[in-house]
């Protein structure tokens, strides 16, 4: 073996996941199978995966008046910067460089929707729907590690990074759902 | 050279530390898993108090009651500091996420 593999099941359905989070706000049962993706695909995937999420929190930011909201998404986009420079360290020591793939682009596709969903709300209707899609997001995201990821995958560096990233989205989940139930 | 024993001898005094009559004791609140640990601390007036972030996304310890202070964002492998003056309850959060609550209870010494 040349090196270690990073394309486990598990990284490629959160991705999934989260694609059919963003379309149906709704946890779909784990894929019982998924693409091939090679390790420079899949390394793209997850990059791509936190970006949709610093996305989102930084068009909320441009848009929203509510202090709650702004601290929130500030702190998205910290995280999933620190998470993302993670991930990046991980793949640099692995010797993977991101490439871009059909499942990346299905993430861009559902997060563009989903933006488009977003586009012509405002004031506190754009803050419940914002909230709304977070929580949902998060719940994805934290259904897959629990259920997909931590039980299938082999390599242990990226068990460990998947075991140090849960808190971080619980806490993330928790944050968005107490400051959905303050909204008018 | 006088300037140099003026390093060494604080750095011996905190070296042989932890002992209860020394000039001040340091104490470490470790974050990891998105709370501080231990989440309530006793404390002196004068100790120092150290917070060390071991998890991936950054973190601060800031007061959240009447007395202000604030680590700014500690990365990982990050440490803060903060030295209570006043005897009393310093509840603290973090800014980035007030799900995280920590409690100082300092005594007087
Ligand atoms: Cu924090």
């Amino acid at each position: 073996m040349s090196r270690a593999r990073l394309h486990d099941m598990s990284l490629i359905a959160v991705p999934l996941v989260f694609a059919a989070a963003l379309h149906a706000q709704a946890v779909p049962p784990a894929p019982a199978a998924a693409p091939d993706l090679s390790d420079p695909e899949v390394a793209h995937v997850a990059v791509t995966a936190n970006n949709i999420d610093i996305n989102a929190a930084k068009f909320a930011q441009t848009r929203t008046h509510n202090a709650g909201v702004k601290q929130f998404a500030a702190t998205m986009i910290t995280d999933h910067t620190a998470v993302n420079a993670q991930a990046a360290a991980l793949a640099g020591k692995l010797g993977v460089t991101p490439k871009d793939n059909a499942v990346s682009q299905s993430l861009q596709t559902a997060a563009a929707d989903a933006r488009k969903k977003l586009e012509p709300l405002h004031g506190a209707a754009f803050d419940r729907a914002y909230m709304d899609r977070e929580i949902a997001y998060h719940q994805a995201v934290l259904d897959a590690i629990d259920k997909v990821l931590i039980p299938t995958t082999d390599n242990a560096e990226l068990k460990t990074l998947l075991q140090n990233v849960r808190p971080a989205v619980a806490t993330h989940l928790e944050l968005a759902k107490a400051l959905r139930a303050r909204l008018k | 050279m006088i300037g140099r024993f003026a390093i060494v001898l604080p750095l011996a005094v905190f070296a042989a530390g932890g002992g209860r009559y020394g000039p001040s004791r340091t104490h470490i609140i470790e974050i990891h898993g998105m709370a501080f640990h231990p989440a309530s601390l006793n404390v002196s007036v004068g100790d120092t108090v150290v917070w060390i972030n071991h998890d991936i996304v950054p973190h601060t310890a800031t007061g959240s009651g009447r007395r202000k202070w604030d680590s700014g964002q500690l990365q990982q492998g990050d440490s803060g500091r903060y030295v209570p003056r006043r005897a009393g309850r310093a509840p603290y959060t973090c800014s980035l996420h007030p799900t995280m609550k920590g409690l100082l209870i300092i005594g007087r010494e």
